[in-house]
């Protein structure tokens, strides 16, 4: 498991989403893959101006479902589409996998030759884009085989188990597979080099902070202000927001908000419980 | 007597006596602990125990450099250079610190026309008006390698080697031949691990940062348990550890 003495590691993080190009002249539908390395400062990795993450691939997407193509159902051509992304994927890291047990000399940047041996460390993606990574329904657990309908308990499940996967899908179990919530997919991520599967997924702060409990958090606070009568106070603070670097000040009040970027909604986190307070200060009626 | 001298400014040859007398009474008592002991939070900033000083990647062509890579971490072996740094080495009389320009002078004009945002129309102007010579340099070669805004970027892009990009077909079973763009997985480490721009930004060993209270303070990902783990072998460095680890 872990290294010769002396060598150096490289963590390498992954990043892909699906992302629509046109919507009708043809599919034209990309799925771009994004790497970069954990060596790097993360303030330094994580600014666009410093192109840190380089792009690998464009992968196809799979072709649109049709209906009626005789032996040919629905169901099979999404298996059929997610195994293919999944032998690419394992033919885009086949290079990795005598890299990670050998080692590669390579001349770094500050002009030194080292030893480098390479581990895939975190694969960045949203819920479904993971669900299709690590083979697992998406209406399932990715990290521990909960049954659908405990999901959000606090009873403790095993985790996610790959070899036990791979022996069934290599005899074809489908029931047990099923029950487990695993698509029967040779899964590209299983055969990686010292690599847990379930512990490449990252927190999606987008999609589970931002979109789902701050979108939560608003609606209830909206609607225990306009049940008190103070929406309009509210509208009056925020609208009133001395500037301070940093912080994005809404120029509307949040009612005339339509669609948030992820910069507003990490300032509306910054600020709403401050306006919040001032609000249930003021008297009714001023 | 000793009483009143409570409350007495700090400077007062009064209060150092005070202190004496704290210090014979409690002997764990340092003014270091007091401060701890009154303010209810720490400033990780200031009060990390850096596990390893040398953390940081040595500075560009220092002499001194050399040892702090080999040995790092102290005791444990990470990150070791396989091959010495040729700013250290005995460079060739061949090797060109500024290729692909020829030399320093060429060098800093490229520099200068990039950095002062010089339009473009005006670097053609700047070679087609004669404000240098085509002539030769002492040496006998071409005083510049570029004489026009065409030659310039031909060279700043040959500064950087993008991988390249390969393309393949791959068959589903209803659309036949649908193309796919990749490049060597390889080669875009490489790519990451040679720019000249990261190297003063990266870290090649785990480290393991504490407060003062020896709780673990977790920052950049080789501060984290799973490079840790990954890296170190804990039983063949139990020795020189010690028993923080």
């Amino acid at each position: 498991m872990t290294l010769p003495v002396g060598e150096t590691l490289v963590p390498m993080l992954f990043a892909s989403d699906a992302t629509y190009l046109t919507n009708f002249s043809g599919d034209g539908k990309v799925w771009p893959l994004y790497m970069s390395i954990g060596n790097i400062k993360s303030s330094v990795r994580n600014r666009p101006t410093f192109y840190a993450w380089v792009s690998v691939a464009l992968l196809p997407s799979s072709p649109k479902t049709i209906k009626k193509v005789p032996g040919w159902l629905e169901e099979k051509q999404e298996q059929e589409a997610i195994q293919v992304h999944h032998d690419l994927l394992r033919f885009l890291l086949r290079p990795l996998s005598s890299a990670a047990q050998n080692g590669l000399k390579i001349k770094c940047a500050d002009e030194v030759t080292r030893e480098y041996y390479f581990r895939v460390a975190g694969w960045l993606a949203d819920h479904l884009e993971n669900s299709i990574l690590h083979g697992i329904y998406a209406t399932r657990c990715l990290i521990c085989e909960s049954p659908q309908d405990k999901l959000g308990c606090l009873q403790e499940y095993p985790l996610r188990n790959a070899q036990q996967y791979q022996s069934w899908i290599d005899d074809s179990d489908k029931e047990s597979l099923h029950n487990k919530g695993v698509k029967l997919v040779q899964n590209a991520l299983w055969s990686l080099q010292d690599t847990v599967p379930h512990q490449l997924i990252r927190s999606d702060i987008l999609h589970t902070m931002l979109l789902g409990n701050l979108q939560h958090l608003m609606d209830w606070i909206t609607g225990f202000l306009k049940y008190h009568n103070r929406l309009p106070a509210f509208d009056d603070v925020w609208s009133s927001l001395p500037r301070y670097p940093g912080i994005h000040v809404p120029h509307k009040s949040y009612r005339l908000l339509s669609q948030l970027s992820g910069k507003e909604m990490r300032s509306i986190l910054m600020v709403i419980l401050g306006v919040f307070t001032v609000v249930l200060r003021r008297k009714t009626g001023t | 007597m000793q009483e009143t001298h409570v409350g007495r400014p700090p400077h007062s040859q009064d209060f150092e006596i005070e202190l004496g007398r704290l210090f014979s009474e409690f002997p764990d008592f340092s003014p270091e602990n007091e401060v701890l002991e009154r303010i209810d939070y720490i400033d990780i900033t200031y009060d990390i125990v850096m596990d390893n000083e040398d953390a940081e990647a040595p500075p560009l062509g220092t002499n001194e450099s050399i040892e702090d890579l080999t040995t790092f971490p102290p005791g444990r072996k990470a990150g070791k250079a396989t091959s010495a740094s040729p700013f250290i080495q005995q460079r060739q009389p061949s090797y060109n610190l500024f290729s692909p320009f020829q030399n320093t002078l060429d060098f800093k004009l490229a520099r200068f026309f990039y950095a002062a945002q010089v339009p473009k129309a005006r670097i053609d102007e700047f070679f087609t008006a004669g404000f240098v010579e085509q002539g030769t340099d002492v040496a006998g070669g071409p005083r510049f390698s570029f004489h026009s805004l065409y030659g310039l970027y031909k060279k700043l892009d040959a500064m950087i080697i993008d991988p390249v990009w390969n393309n393949r077909f791959v068959d589903f079973r209803l659309a036949k031949k649908t193309e796919f763009w990749y490049r060597d997985i390889l080669e875009v480490l490489k790519y990451l691990l040679r720019l000249k721009f990261f190297a003063l930004h990266m870290f090649w060993a785990p480290v393991r940062h504490f407060d003062t209270q020896k709780g673990r303070v977790y920052k950049e990902m080789n501060t984290g348990s799973w490079w840790w783990d990954t890296q170190v072998e804990i039983l063949s460095h139990i020795s020189d550890a010690g028993d923080l680890y």
